[in-house]
């Protein structure tokens, strides 16, 4: 399938990322704060401590958000073989599929004999590399 | 009176402490009194963005049914309008008001429903074979479904979001997952269809198909192919849709058929057939149990469990496991070996269930895309 983009205005898109950006660097530089008050054991580090863990958190939420929408859709292709096989001597040939395939299907003589060769069937493996045939 | 509540406060800032509690004031405000419509429009985005994948995935769908009909039928007009219109097509099921008799009016709706499909495509496709007709026609459903699952989603969205209905754009993002994998399963089989090979589905009909190769063969009902055949002593009705275009023809006629051919003297009828599995359960699982093993609307399921309780004969059902993805993709090859399983089981019932001379009747039930007999 041809690839396809959630429409989303590059001018949101720069705002978004600008956002994101201001988050971090409020969060970092809280829990800057937050880190040195503790050293220092100064008063009320800990609210600057949350605050910066939660700006991060926010953060790699909006990301992950941001993430879902722009998922480009992959092409479904399946990589089918077909295999055949003589039906007199058992001779196997795996191959790509072709088009006018069918399971049970005759298909010429057998190269090692004078049986004939069958379709005995015609699938696909997960995970197979397409052009392994 | 304001310096002593500020007093009060604890800190060293008293008015940087003051801002700080007005601010989680507000937030805390912010939050009880606009809770749903964040949430709301968190679920909107998220249904936008489905929906602009359904779009996408029903254009392709589109696409790539006119350019399949383009290369094998070769169309003398053009052909886009007339694929628009088959794609809107709709069907009004029977008043269920009084439903005695509503099977057969079913029967008969989808009958029109076939020929018309069928005949459409004949007139766009003057040069495609029956088998390729077939596909083609299979082909254009799916691109159907796809049309309609668009077109259902984008109405509760646009519904939803101009009533600013929190309870139904819940309920559509609630539905969202289950409808997205619909949604890709069809898309998935857009090019299984196209290109006529085996989908998951034909795993019933695969094992009639591997039962009655190289043996003399009749049409017993529309588009069902029958072979009557000795085996181990018993005599072995087998039958399947016929292939190997996309069809799943019409096993409750057949059966019926068989049936009556016998007068009844049938000791035995197997079903096979792909069933869904439940998530965790392993494609190409071989089960057995009683009963029609057969989906669809239920008009073929009720011709056979009539057939059957007329001559009292046990229906047995072996099913091989896949998931809705499975079934309509092109054929895995865990399903083609749980064919292979399936097919020693029915050979096992009827070596257990049936003894010699008695006649059984196994039904490959399934699309038969791409599989010959
Ligand atoms: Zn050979």
């Amino acid at each position: 399938m041809s690839t396809g983009k959630r429409k989303l205005g590059t001018g949101l898109f720069v705002l978004f990322l600008l956002a994101m950006a201001f988050l971090i660097v409020i969060s970092v530089s809280s829990l800057y704060f937050g880190y040195n008050g503790y050293i220092r054991e100064e008063e009320g580090y800990l609210i600057y401590l949350i605050t910066g863990v939660f700006g991060l958190m926010l953060a790699a939420y909006g990301a992950n958000q941001m993430r879902s929408h722009i998922v480009v859709i992959q092409p479904i292709e399946f990589n089918v073989v077909t295999l055949t096989e003589c039906e007199k001597c058992g001779f196997r040939n795996i191959r790509k599929f072709e088009s006018g395939d069918y399971v049970l299907k005759t298909h010429g003589d057998c190269p090692k004999c004078d049986g004939q060769m069958v379709i005995s069937s015609i699938y696909h493996e997960e995970g197979q590399t397409p052009g392994l045939f | 009176m304001f310096s002593t509540i500020i007093q009060q406060i604890p800190g060293e800032d008293p008015i940087q402490n003051i801002v700080g509690y007005l601010f989680s004031f507000l937030m805390m405000a912010i939050f009880f009194l606009f809770y749903n419509r964040i949430q709301m429009t968190m679920w909107l985005r998220e249904i936008e963005g489905a929906l602009g994948r359904l779009e996408i995935m029903r254009n392709e769908a589109r696409r790539v049914a006119i350019t399949t009909i383009k290369e094998a039928g070769k169309p003398e007009n053009e052909i886009d309008s007339k694929v628009d219109r088959i794609l809107d097509y709709f069907q009004i099921s029977p008043v269920n008001l009084d439903p005695s008799g509503i099977v057969w009016k079913l029967e008969h709706l989808i009958d029109v429903r076939d020929n018309r499909w069928k005949e459409d495509v004949q007139m766009m496709a003057p040069a495609a074979e029956k088998a390729q007709i077939n596909n083609l026609e299979n082909l254009l459903q799916v691109a159907s479904g796809l049309n309609l699952l668009y077109r259902i989603v984008r109405h509760y969205y646009l519904f939803g979001k101009k009533m600013s209905s929190f309870y139904v754009i819940m309920q559509l993002q609630m539905l969202l997952p289950l409808v997205m994998q619909e949604a890709d399963a069809l898309t998935g089989a857009l090019n299984a269809f196209a290109k006529g090979q085996p989908i998951g589905d034909g795993a019933g009909a695969l094992v009639a198909a591997k039962l009655m190769h190289g043996k003399k063969k009749k049409i017993v009902a529309k588009e069902v192919v029958s072979a009557d055949f000795k085996l181990n002593g018993r005599r072995l009705l087998v039958l399947k849709a016929e292939g190997p275009g996309g069809n799943v023809g019409r096993p409750g006629d057949g059966i019926e058929k068989l049936m009556e051919d016998h007068r009844g003297k049938v000791s035995l009828i197997i079903m096979v057939d792909a069933a869904l599995k439940l998530e965790g359960e392993k494609t190409g699982e071989v089960a057995e149990g009683i009963g029609a093993a057969i989906g669809g609307i239920g008009v073929e399921r009720y011709k056979i469990e009539e057939i059957a309780l007329k001559y009292k004969v046990p229906l047995n059902a072996v099913i091989v496991r896949e998931s809705v993805q499975e079934a309509i993709a092109p054929m895995k090859k865990e399903i083609t070996e749980g064919v292979d399983a399936a097919l020693k089981r029915v050979m096992q019932l009827i070596e257990e269930r049936t003894s010699d001379g008695d006649t059984v009747i196994v039904a490959g039930i399934g699309n038969t895309i791409g599989i010959g007999q």
